[in-house]
């Protein structure tokens, strides 16, 4: 039966070769549209190296600290004080992190070496290194000792090792941003800037930096630290979300003027790329471009359904030959929809090459990062296969489903006579 | 002949009606799009009124407590940080490959920053225009000129002057010489009076900006002073211009060869960036997140309706084989079925661009659509409708061809037996 469809496929796709063109061409559109979208979706969310439990983690990335006329602070740094309060003593979750919010730029330079530069800069804690699982070239993290007593000491990537020092294993040497001189203790691999949570050239404790430890606009609330919250494995993540909402009620009884929000947060990672704050709500955001996209997905599915339809109507006496003969029309639907998704299934694969190919040349604006280094492994996955299958089928049965219903309907004796 | 087709489109209302709904969703969504890129590209093309090439800022900055050789600002005989920076500035300018430096505030080229204030001359009054505090040298580091195109002049000292773009010149004196050597005040304080020493051309902060008005007022060292009791020194920009020539391996040598001479006490120079790494931040980010993305949608778009119109031609031609053979039995010829199987579709296509631009006028008018950096013109409305015409033109042109080709090679016998 299914070599009988396949066989039958063929010979309408050879029969006008134009046609077939533009039905494949349609189909490779769509999905090319729809895996473009899961792709930026995938990079963005991928798990691996240093985030390869990112279905487990939980983010709060904004935060505003407002009084009762609605003013005061909102932005993407949270006070010390806080995370003390709330997140640090947090049970539920196996570990929490508290990083800058974003990395800062700072002159580097080591002994030595003649090359200057500004690197990103990325302040952490020690539980950093226990929530994101960064690969180690050589030496360790820094530990919770280090960061407790402010030791100067730092992290490097591999890449900035062998800038600033010509070789990998440079523990021990020394190192300097902003002319502060710090220890090396580890050379991690490199970690593209998609990873926003965790992305660094260089990291070093923010017990060090004063303007972190101190920073309380709003009576504490607002300050320079974004918390990433890793669940135990297994775990439901709505009891952490619970205890942070909890946590912070008890914080913002203890307030005099201004009380923190932090909406819907901790978020997931998925979320997490799509929640922004606006007008003082969370709320998805997408891209003024994701957004055109979706809506001129169903267009080529549309224009599909067009050309199908005609297509179906020419066999109309060949239905009509086989419902005399038995057939239900059910029997006919389904015939007409596997022909079709096997033409769907070759302008699905055409189109998911076009999308991974699309996806390479124009990475810098969907991303909306410049020096994005994709790695065939976040790009290539079997969840992307899957949901470029899932995508043939939903184009397949909307654009074939309508012409296939009307046509298998149609009175036998009336499709034989093939009155058009 | 036309009056037939509009028949023809009316009798097939029900088929045509899908068609023509994408057809003016596609059509207005061209309006809108041709409308962006033409802004975009009308201010990209438009003189900035500055020169970039060779020119570098530097970025200041202050070492924090834990820094080796941190000195305590607070102690007693500390140097106070407009004589720091002048230490640097000094050695900067020995440095061979720096053929001229400025100090500013808030003023290189792709800077977005700035404070504003109101100028007046007797009744007339400007909203708030960006003053911009720069040390004489700034017009010649960024080759900023009058609008004749001669160099600029500043007194160094004298604080009461200013330097006015043309626009804003023409505003408040009616033209550009009647300007220069009259005086205006500041609208919050009227004893403050500054005599205009010159004029410049029009002038931008970034090529997909519009013209804006400026006011420069010249950084003396007792202004700096005064600000750095305020705000931190490290907001005054320090710019460069190389000599030509020199940028290849300026910008990886500046720094390493200066080593220490870029340092007095905490506060030292931290990077050097290219007004050409500034101009990518903001240019290449516009063309990078909005236009970019904007033109692969309108490439996909287009493909969409190219599809759209051929298959709906494709069935269309199909189904009317038999009135096509009737009337090429009545002596049609085929060139003529494919002249009209076009006009259809170009009918068709007239029909929808209407509403399109309709909606498309009232998000103008509306302000919806860019009118801050190109205001609501008569041309511009004839420009996306001209770009529009020939885009969809051309689209449903290529889209019917082939359809119609065929439609006009059917053998009148055989689509008459099909009756």
């Amino acid at each position: 039966m299914i070599k009988h469809y396949f066989m039958q496929a063929l010979a309408t796709l050879r029969e006008n070769p134009l046609v077939s063109f533009f039905t494949i061409l349609g189909t490779a559109l769509a999905v090319a549209m729809m895996m473009a979208l899961a792709l930026v979706c995938q990079v963005k969310t991928a798990a691996f190296p240093p985030v390869s439990e990112r279905g487990r983690m939980l983010y709060v990335y904004m935060i505003e600290g407002m009084n009762e006329q609605r003013a005061g602070y909102r932005g993407d740094g949270i006070s010390t004080r806080l995370v003390n309060e709330c997140f640090y003593a947090m049970e539920t979750p196996e570990a929490v992190t508290a990083v800058s919010a974003s990395p800062a730029r700072r002159q580097v330079s080591a002994a030595g070496s003649r090359r200057v530069r500004e690197c990103d800069v990325r302040e952490t804690d020690a539980a950093f290194w226990r929530v994101f699982d960064f690969r180690f070239l050589h030496g360790r993290p820094y530990t919770d000792g280090e960061f407790a007593s402010a030791v100067q000491v730092a992290v490097v990537s591999e890449r900035v090792a062998r800038e600033f020092f010509g070789t990998t294993d440079v523990t021990g040497l020394t190192i300097r941003a902003d002319y502060a001189d710090y220890r090396i203790v580890g050379v991690a691999a490199p970690v593209s800037e998609v990873v926003g949570e965790a992305y660094g050239e260089l990291w070093i404790p923010w017990s060090l930096n004063a303007d972190i430890m101190g920073g309380d606009f709003t009576e504490g609330i607002g300050g320079q630290l974004q918390v990433t919250i890793l669940a135990r494995k297994g775990d439901n993540l709505e009891p952490i979300r619970e205890e942070a909402r909890r946590r912070l009620a008890a914080f913002n009884a203890g307030q005099k003027e201004f009380k923190a929000n932090i909406w819907k947060q901790p978020v997931g990672s998925l979320r997490r790329m799509f929640y922004r704050e606006q007008d003082g709500r969370m709320q998805g955001v997408f891209s003024g471009m994701l957004s055109l996209a979706a809506l001129f997905l169903f267009l080529p599915v549309f224009n599909l359904s067009g050309i199908l339809y005609s297509q179906i109507q020419k066999r109309r006496p060949e239905f009509g030959l086989r419902k005399a003969f038995g057939a239900t029309t059910g029997n006919v639907m389904g015939q007409i929809v596997a022909e079709n998704f096997i033409v769907t299934f070759a302008g699905g694969l055409i189109g998911l090459c076009l999308s991974v190919l699309f996806f390479y040349v124009a990475k810098d604006s969907l991303l909306q990062r410049t020096d994005v280094s994709l790695q065939l492994s976040m790009v290539v996955k079997p969840s992307l296969f899957a949901a470029a299958l899932l995508a043939c089928l939903a184009i397949n049965l909307l654009s074939a489903g309508l012409p296939a219903w009307r046509t298998s309907r149609a009175n036998a004796a009336e499709s034989l006579s093939n009155n058009l | 002949m036309i009056k037939q087709i509009f028949k023809q489109i009316w009798t097939e209302r029900r088929h045509n009606s899908w068609l023509l709904l994408e057809l003016a969703a596609v059509t207005f969504f061209l309006f809108v799009m041709t409308d962006f890129l033409w802004v975009k590209l009308k201010n990209y093309t438009e003189p900035k009124g500055f020169d970039i090439e060779n020119t570098y800022l530097l970025k200041l900055k202050t070492v924090a407590p834990i820094a080796a050789h941190y000195i305590d600002p607070e102690r007693e005989g500390a140097p106070s940080p407009v004589e720091e920076l002048y230490a640097i500035v000094e050695r900067i300018r020995l440095y061979p490959d720096v053929e001229n430096l400025s100090l500013s505030i808030y003023a290189p080229p792709y800077s977005t920053g700035g404070y504003w204030r109101s100028l007046q001359v007797d009744s007339t009054q400007t909203q708030g225009i960006r003053c911009r505090q720069v040390t004489p040298s700034y017009f010649d580091v960024f080759r900023i000129r009058t609008i004749d195109g001669h160099p600029l002049t500043m007194e160094e000292t004298g604080y009461q002057q200013v330097i006015l773009t043309k626009d804003i010149a023409e505003l408040l004196y009616g033209n550009v010489s009647q300007a220069i050597g009259s005086t205006l005040t500041y609208t919050e304080n009227n004893e403050d009076s500054s005599r205009v020493a010159a004029v410049t051309g029009l002038l931008k902060t970034h090529e997909l900006a519009p013209y804006e008005g400026a006011c420069y007022t010249p950084l003396t060292t007792q202004g700096l002073e005064g600000f750095t009791r305020h705000n931190s020194i490290t907001r005054i920009d320090i710019c460069l211009r190389i000599r030509p020539g020199a940028a290849r391996h300026f910008e990886d040598n500046f720094i390493p060869d200066m080593g220490d001479r870029l340092k007095e006490n905490n506060l030292y120079v931290s990077s050097v960036v290219s007004s050409a790494q500034l101009r990518d931040n903001i240019v290449g980010k516009i063309l990078r997140e909005d236009v970019l993305p904007m033109t692969w949608v309108m490439l996909f778009v287009l493909v969409t309706v190219f599809l759209g119109v051929f298959g709906a031609f494709w069935l269309r031609t199909r189904q009317r084989r038999s009135d096509i053979g009737i009337r090429m039995a009545m002596g049609a010829g085929k060139s003529a079925i494919r002249r009209a199987t076009i006009l259809e579709g170009l009918c068709l296509m007239a029909l929808s661009l209407p509403p399109a631009f309709l909606v498309y006028l009232n998000m103008l008018a509306a302000d919806v659509l860019d009118t801050y950096r190109l205001p609501f013109t008569f041309g511009r409305t004839v420009i996306a409708l001209l770009a529009t015409l020939l885009i969809t033109s051309a689209i449903i042109v290529g889209g019917i061809w082939q359809p119609a080709t065929r439609a006009a090679s059917v053998p009148p016998v055989d689509a008459l037996r099909d009756e």
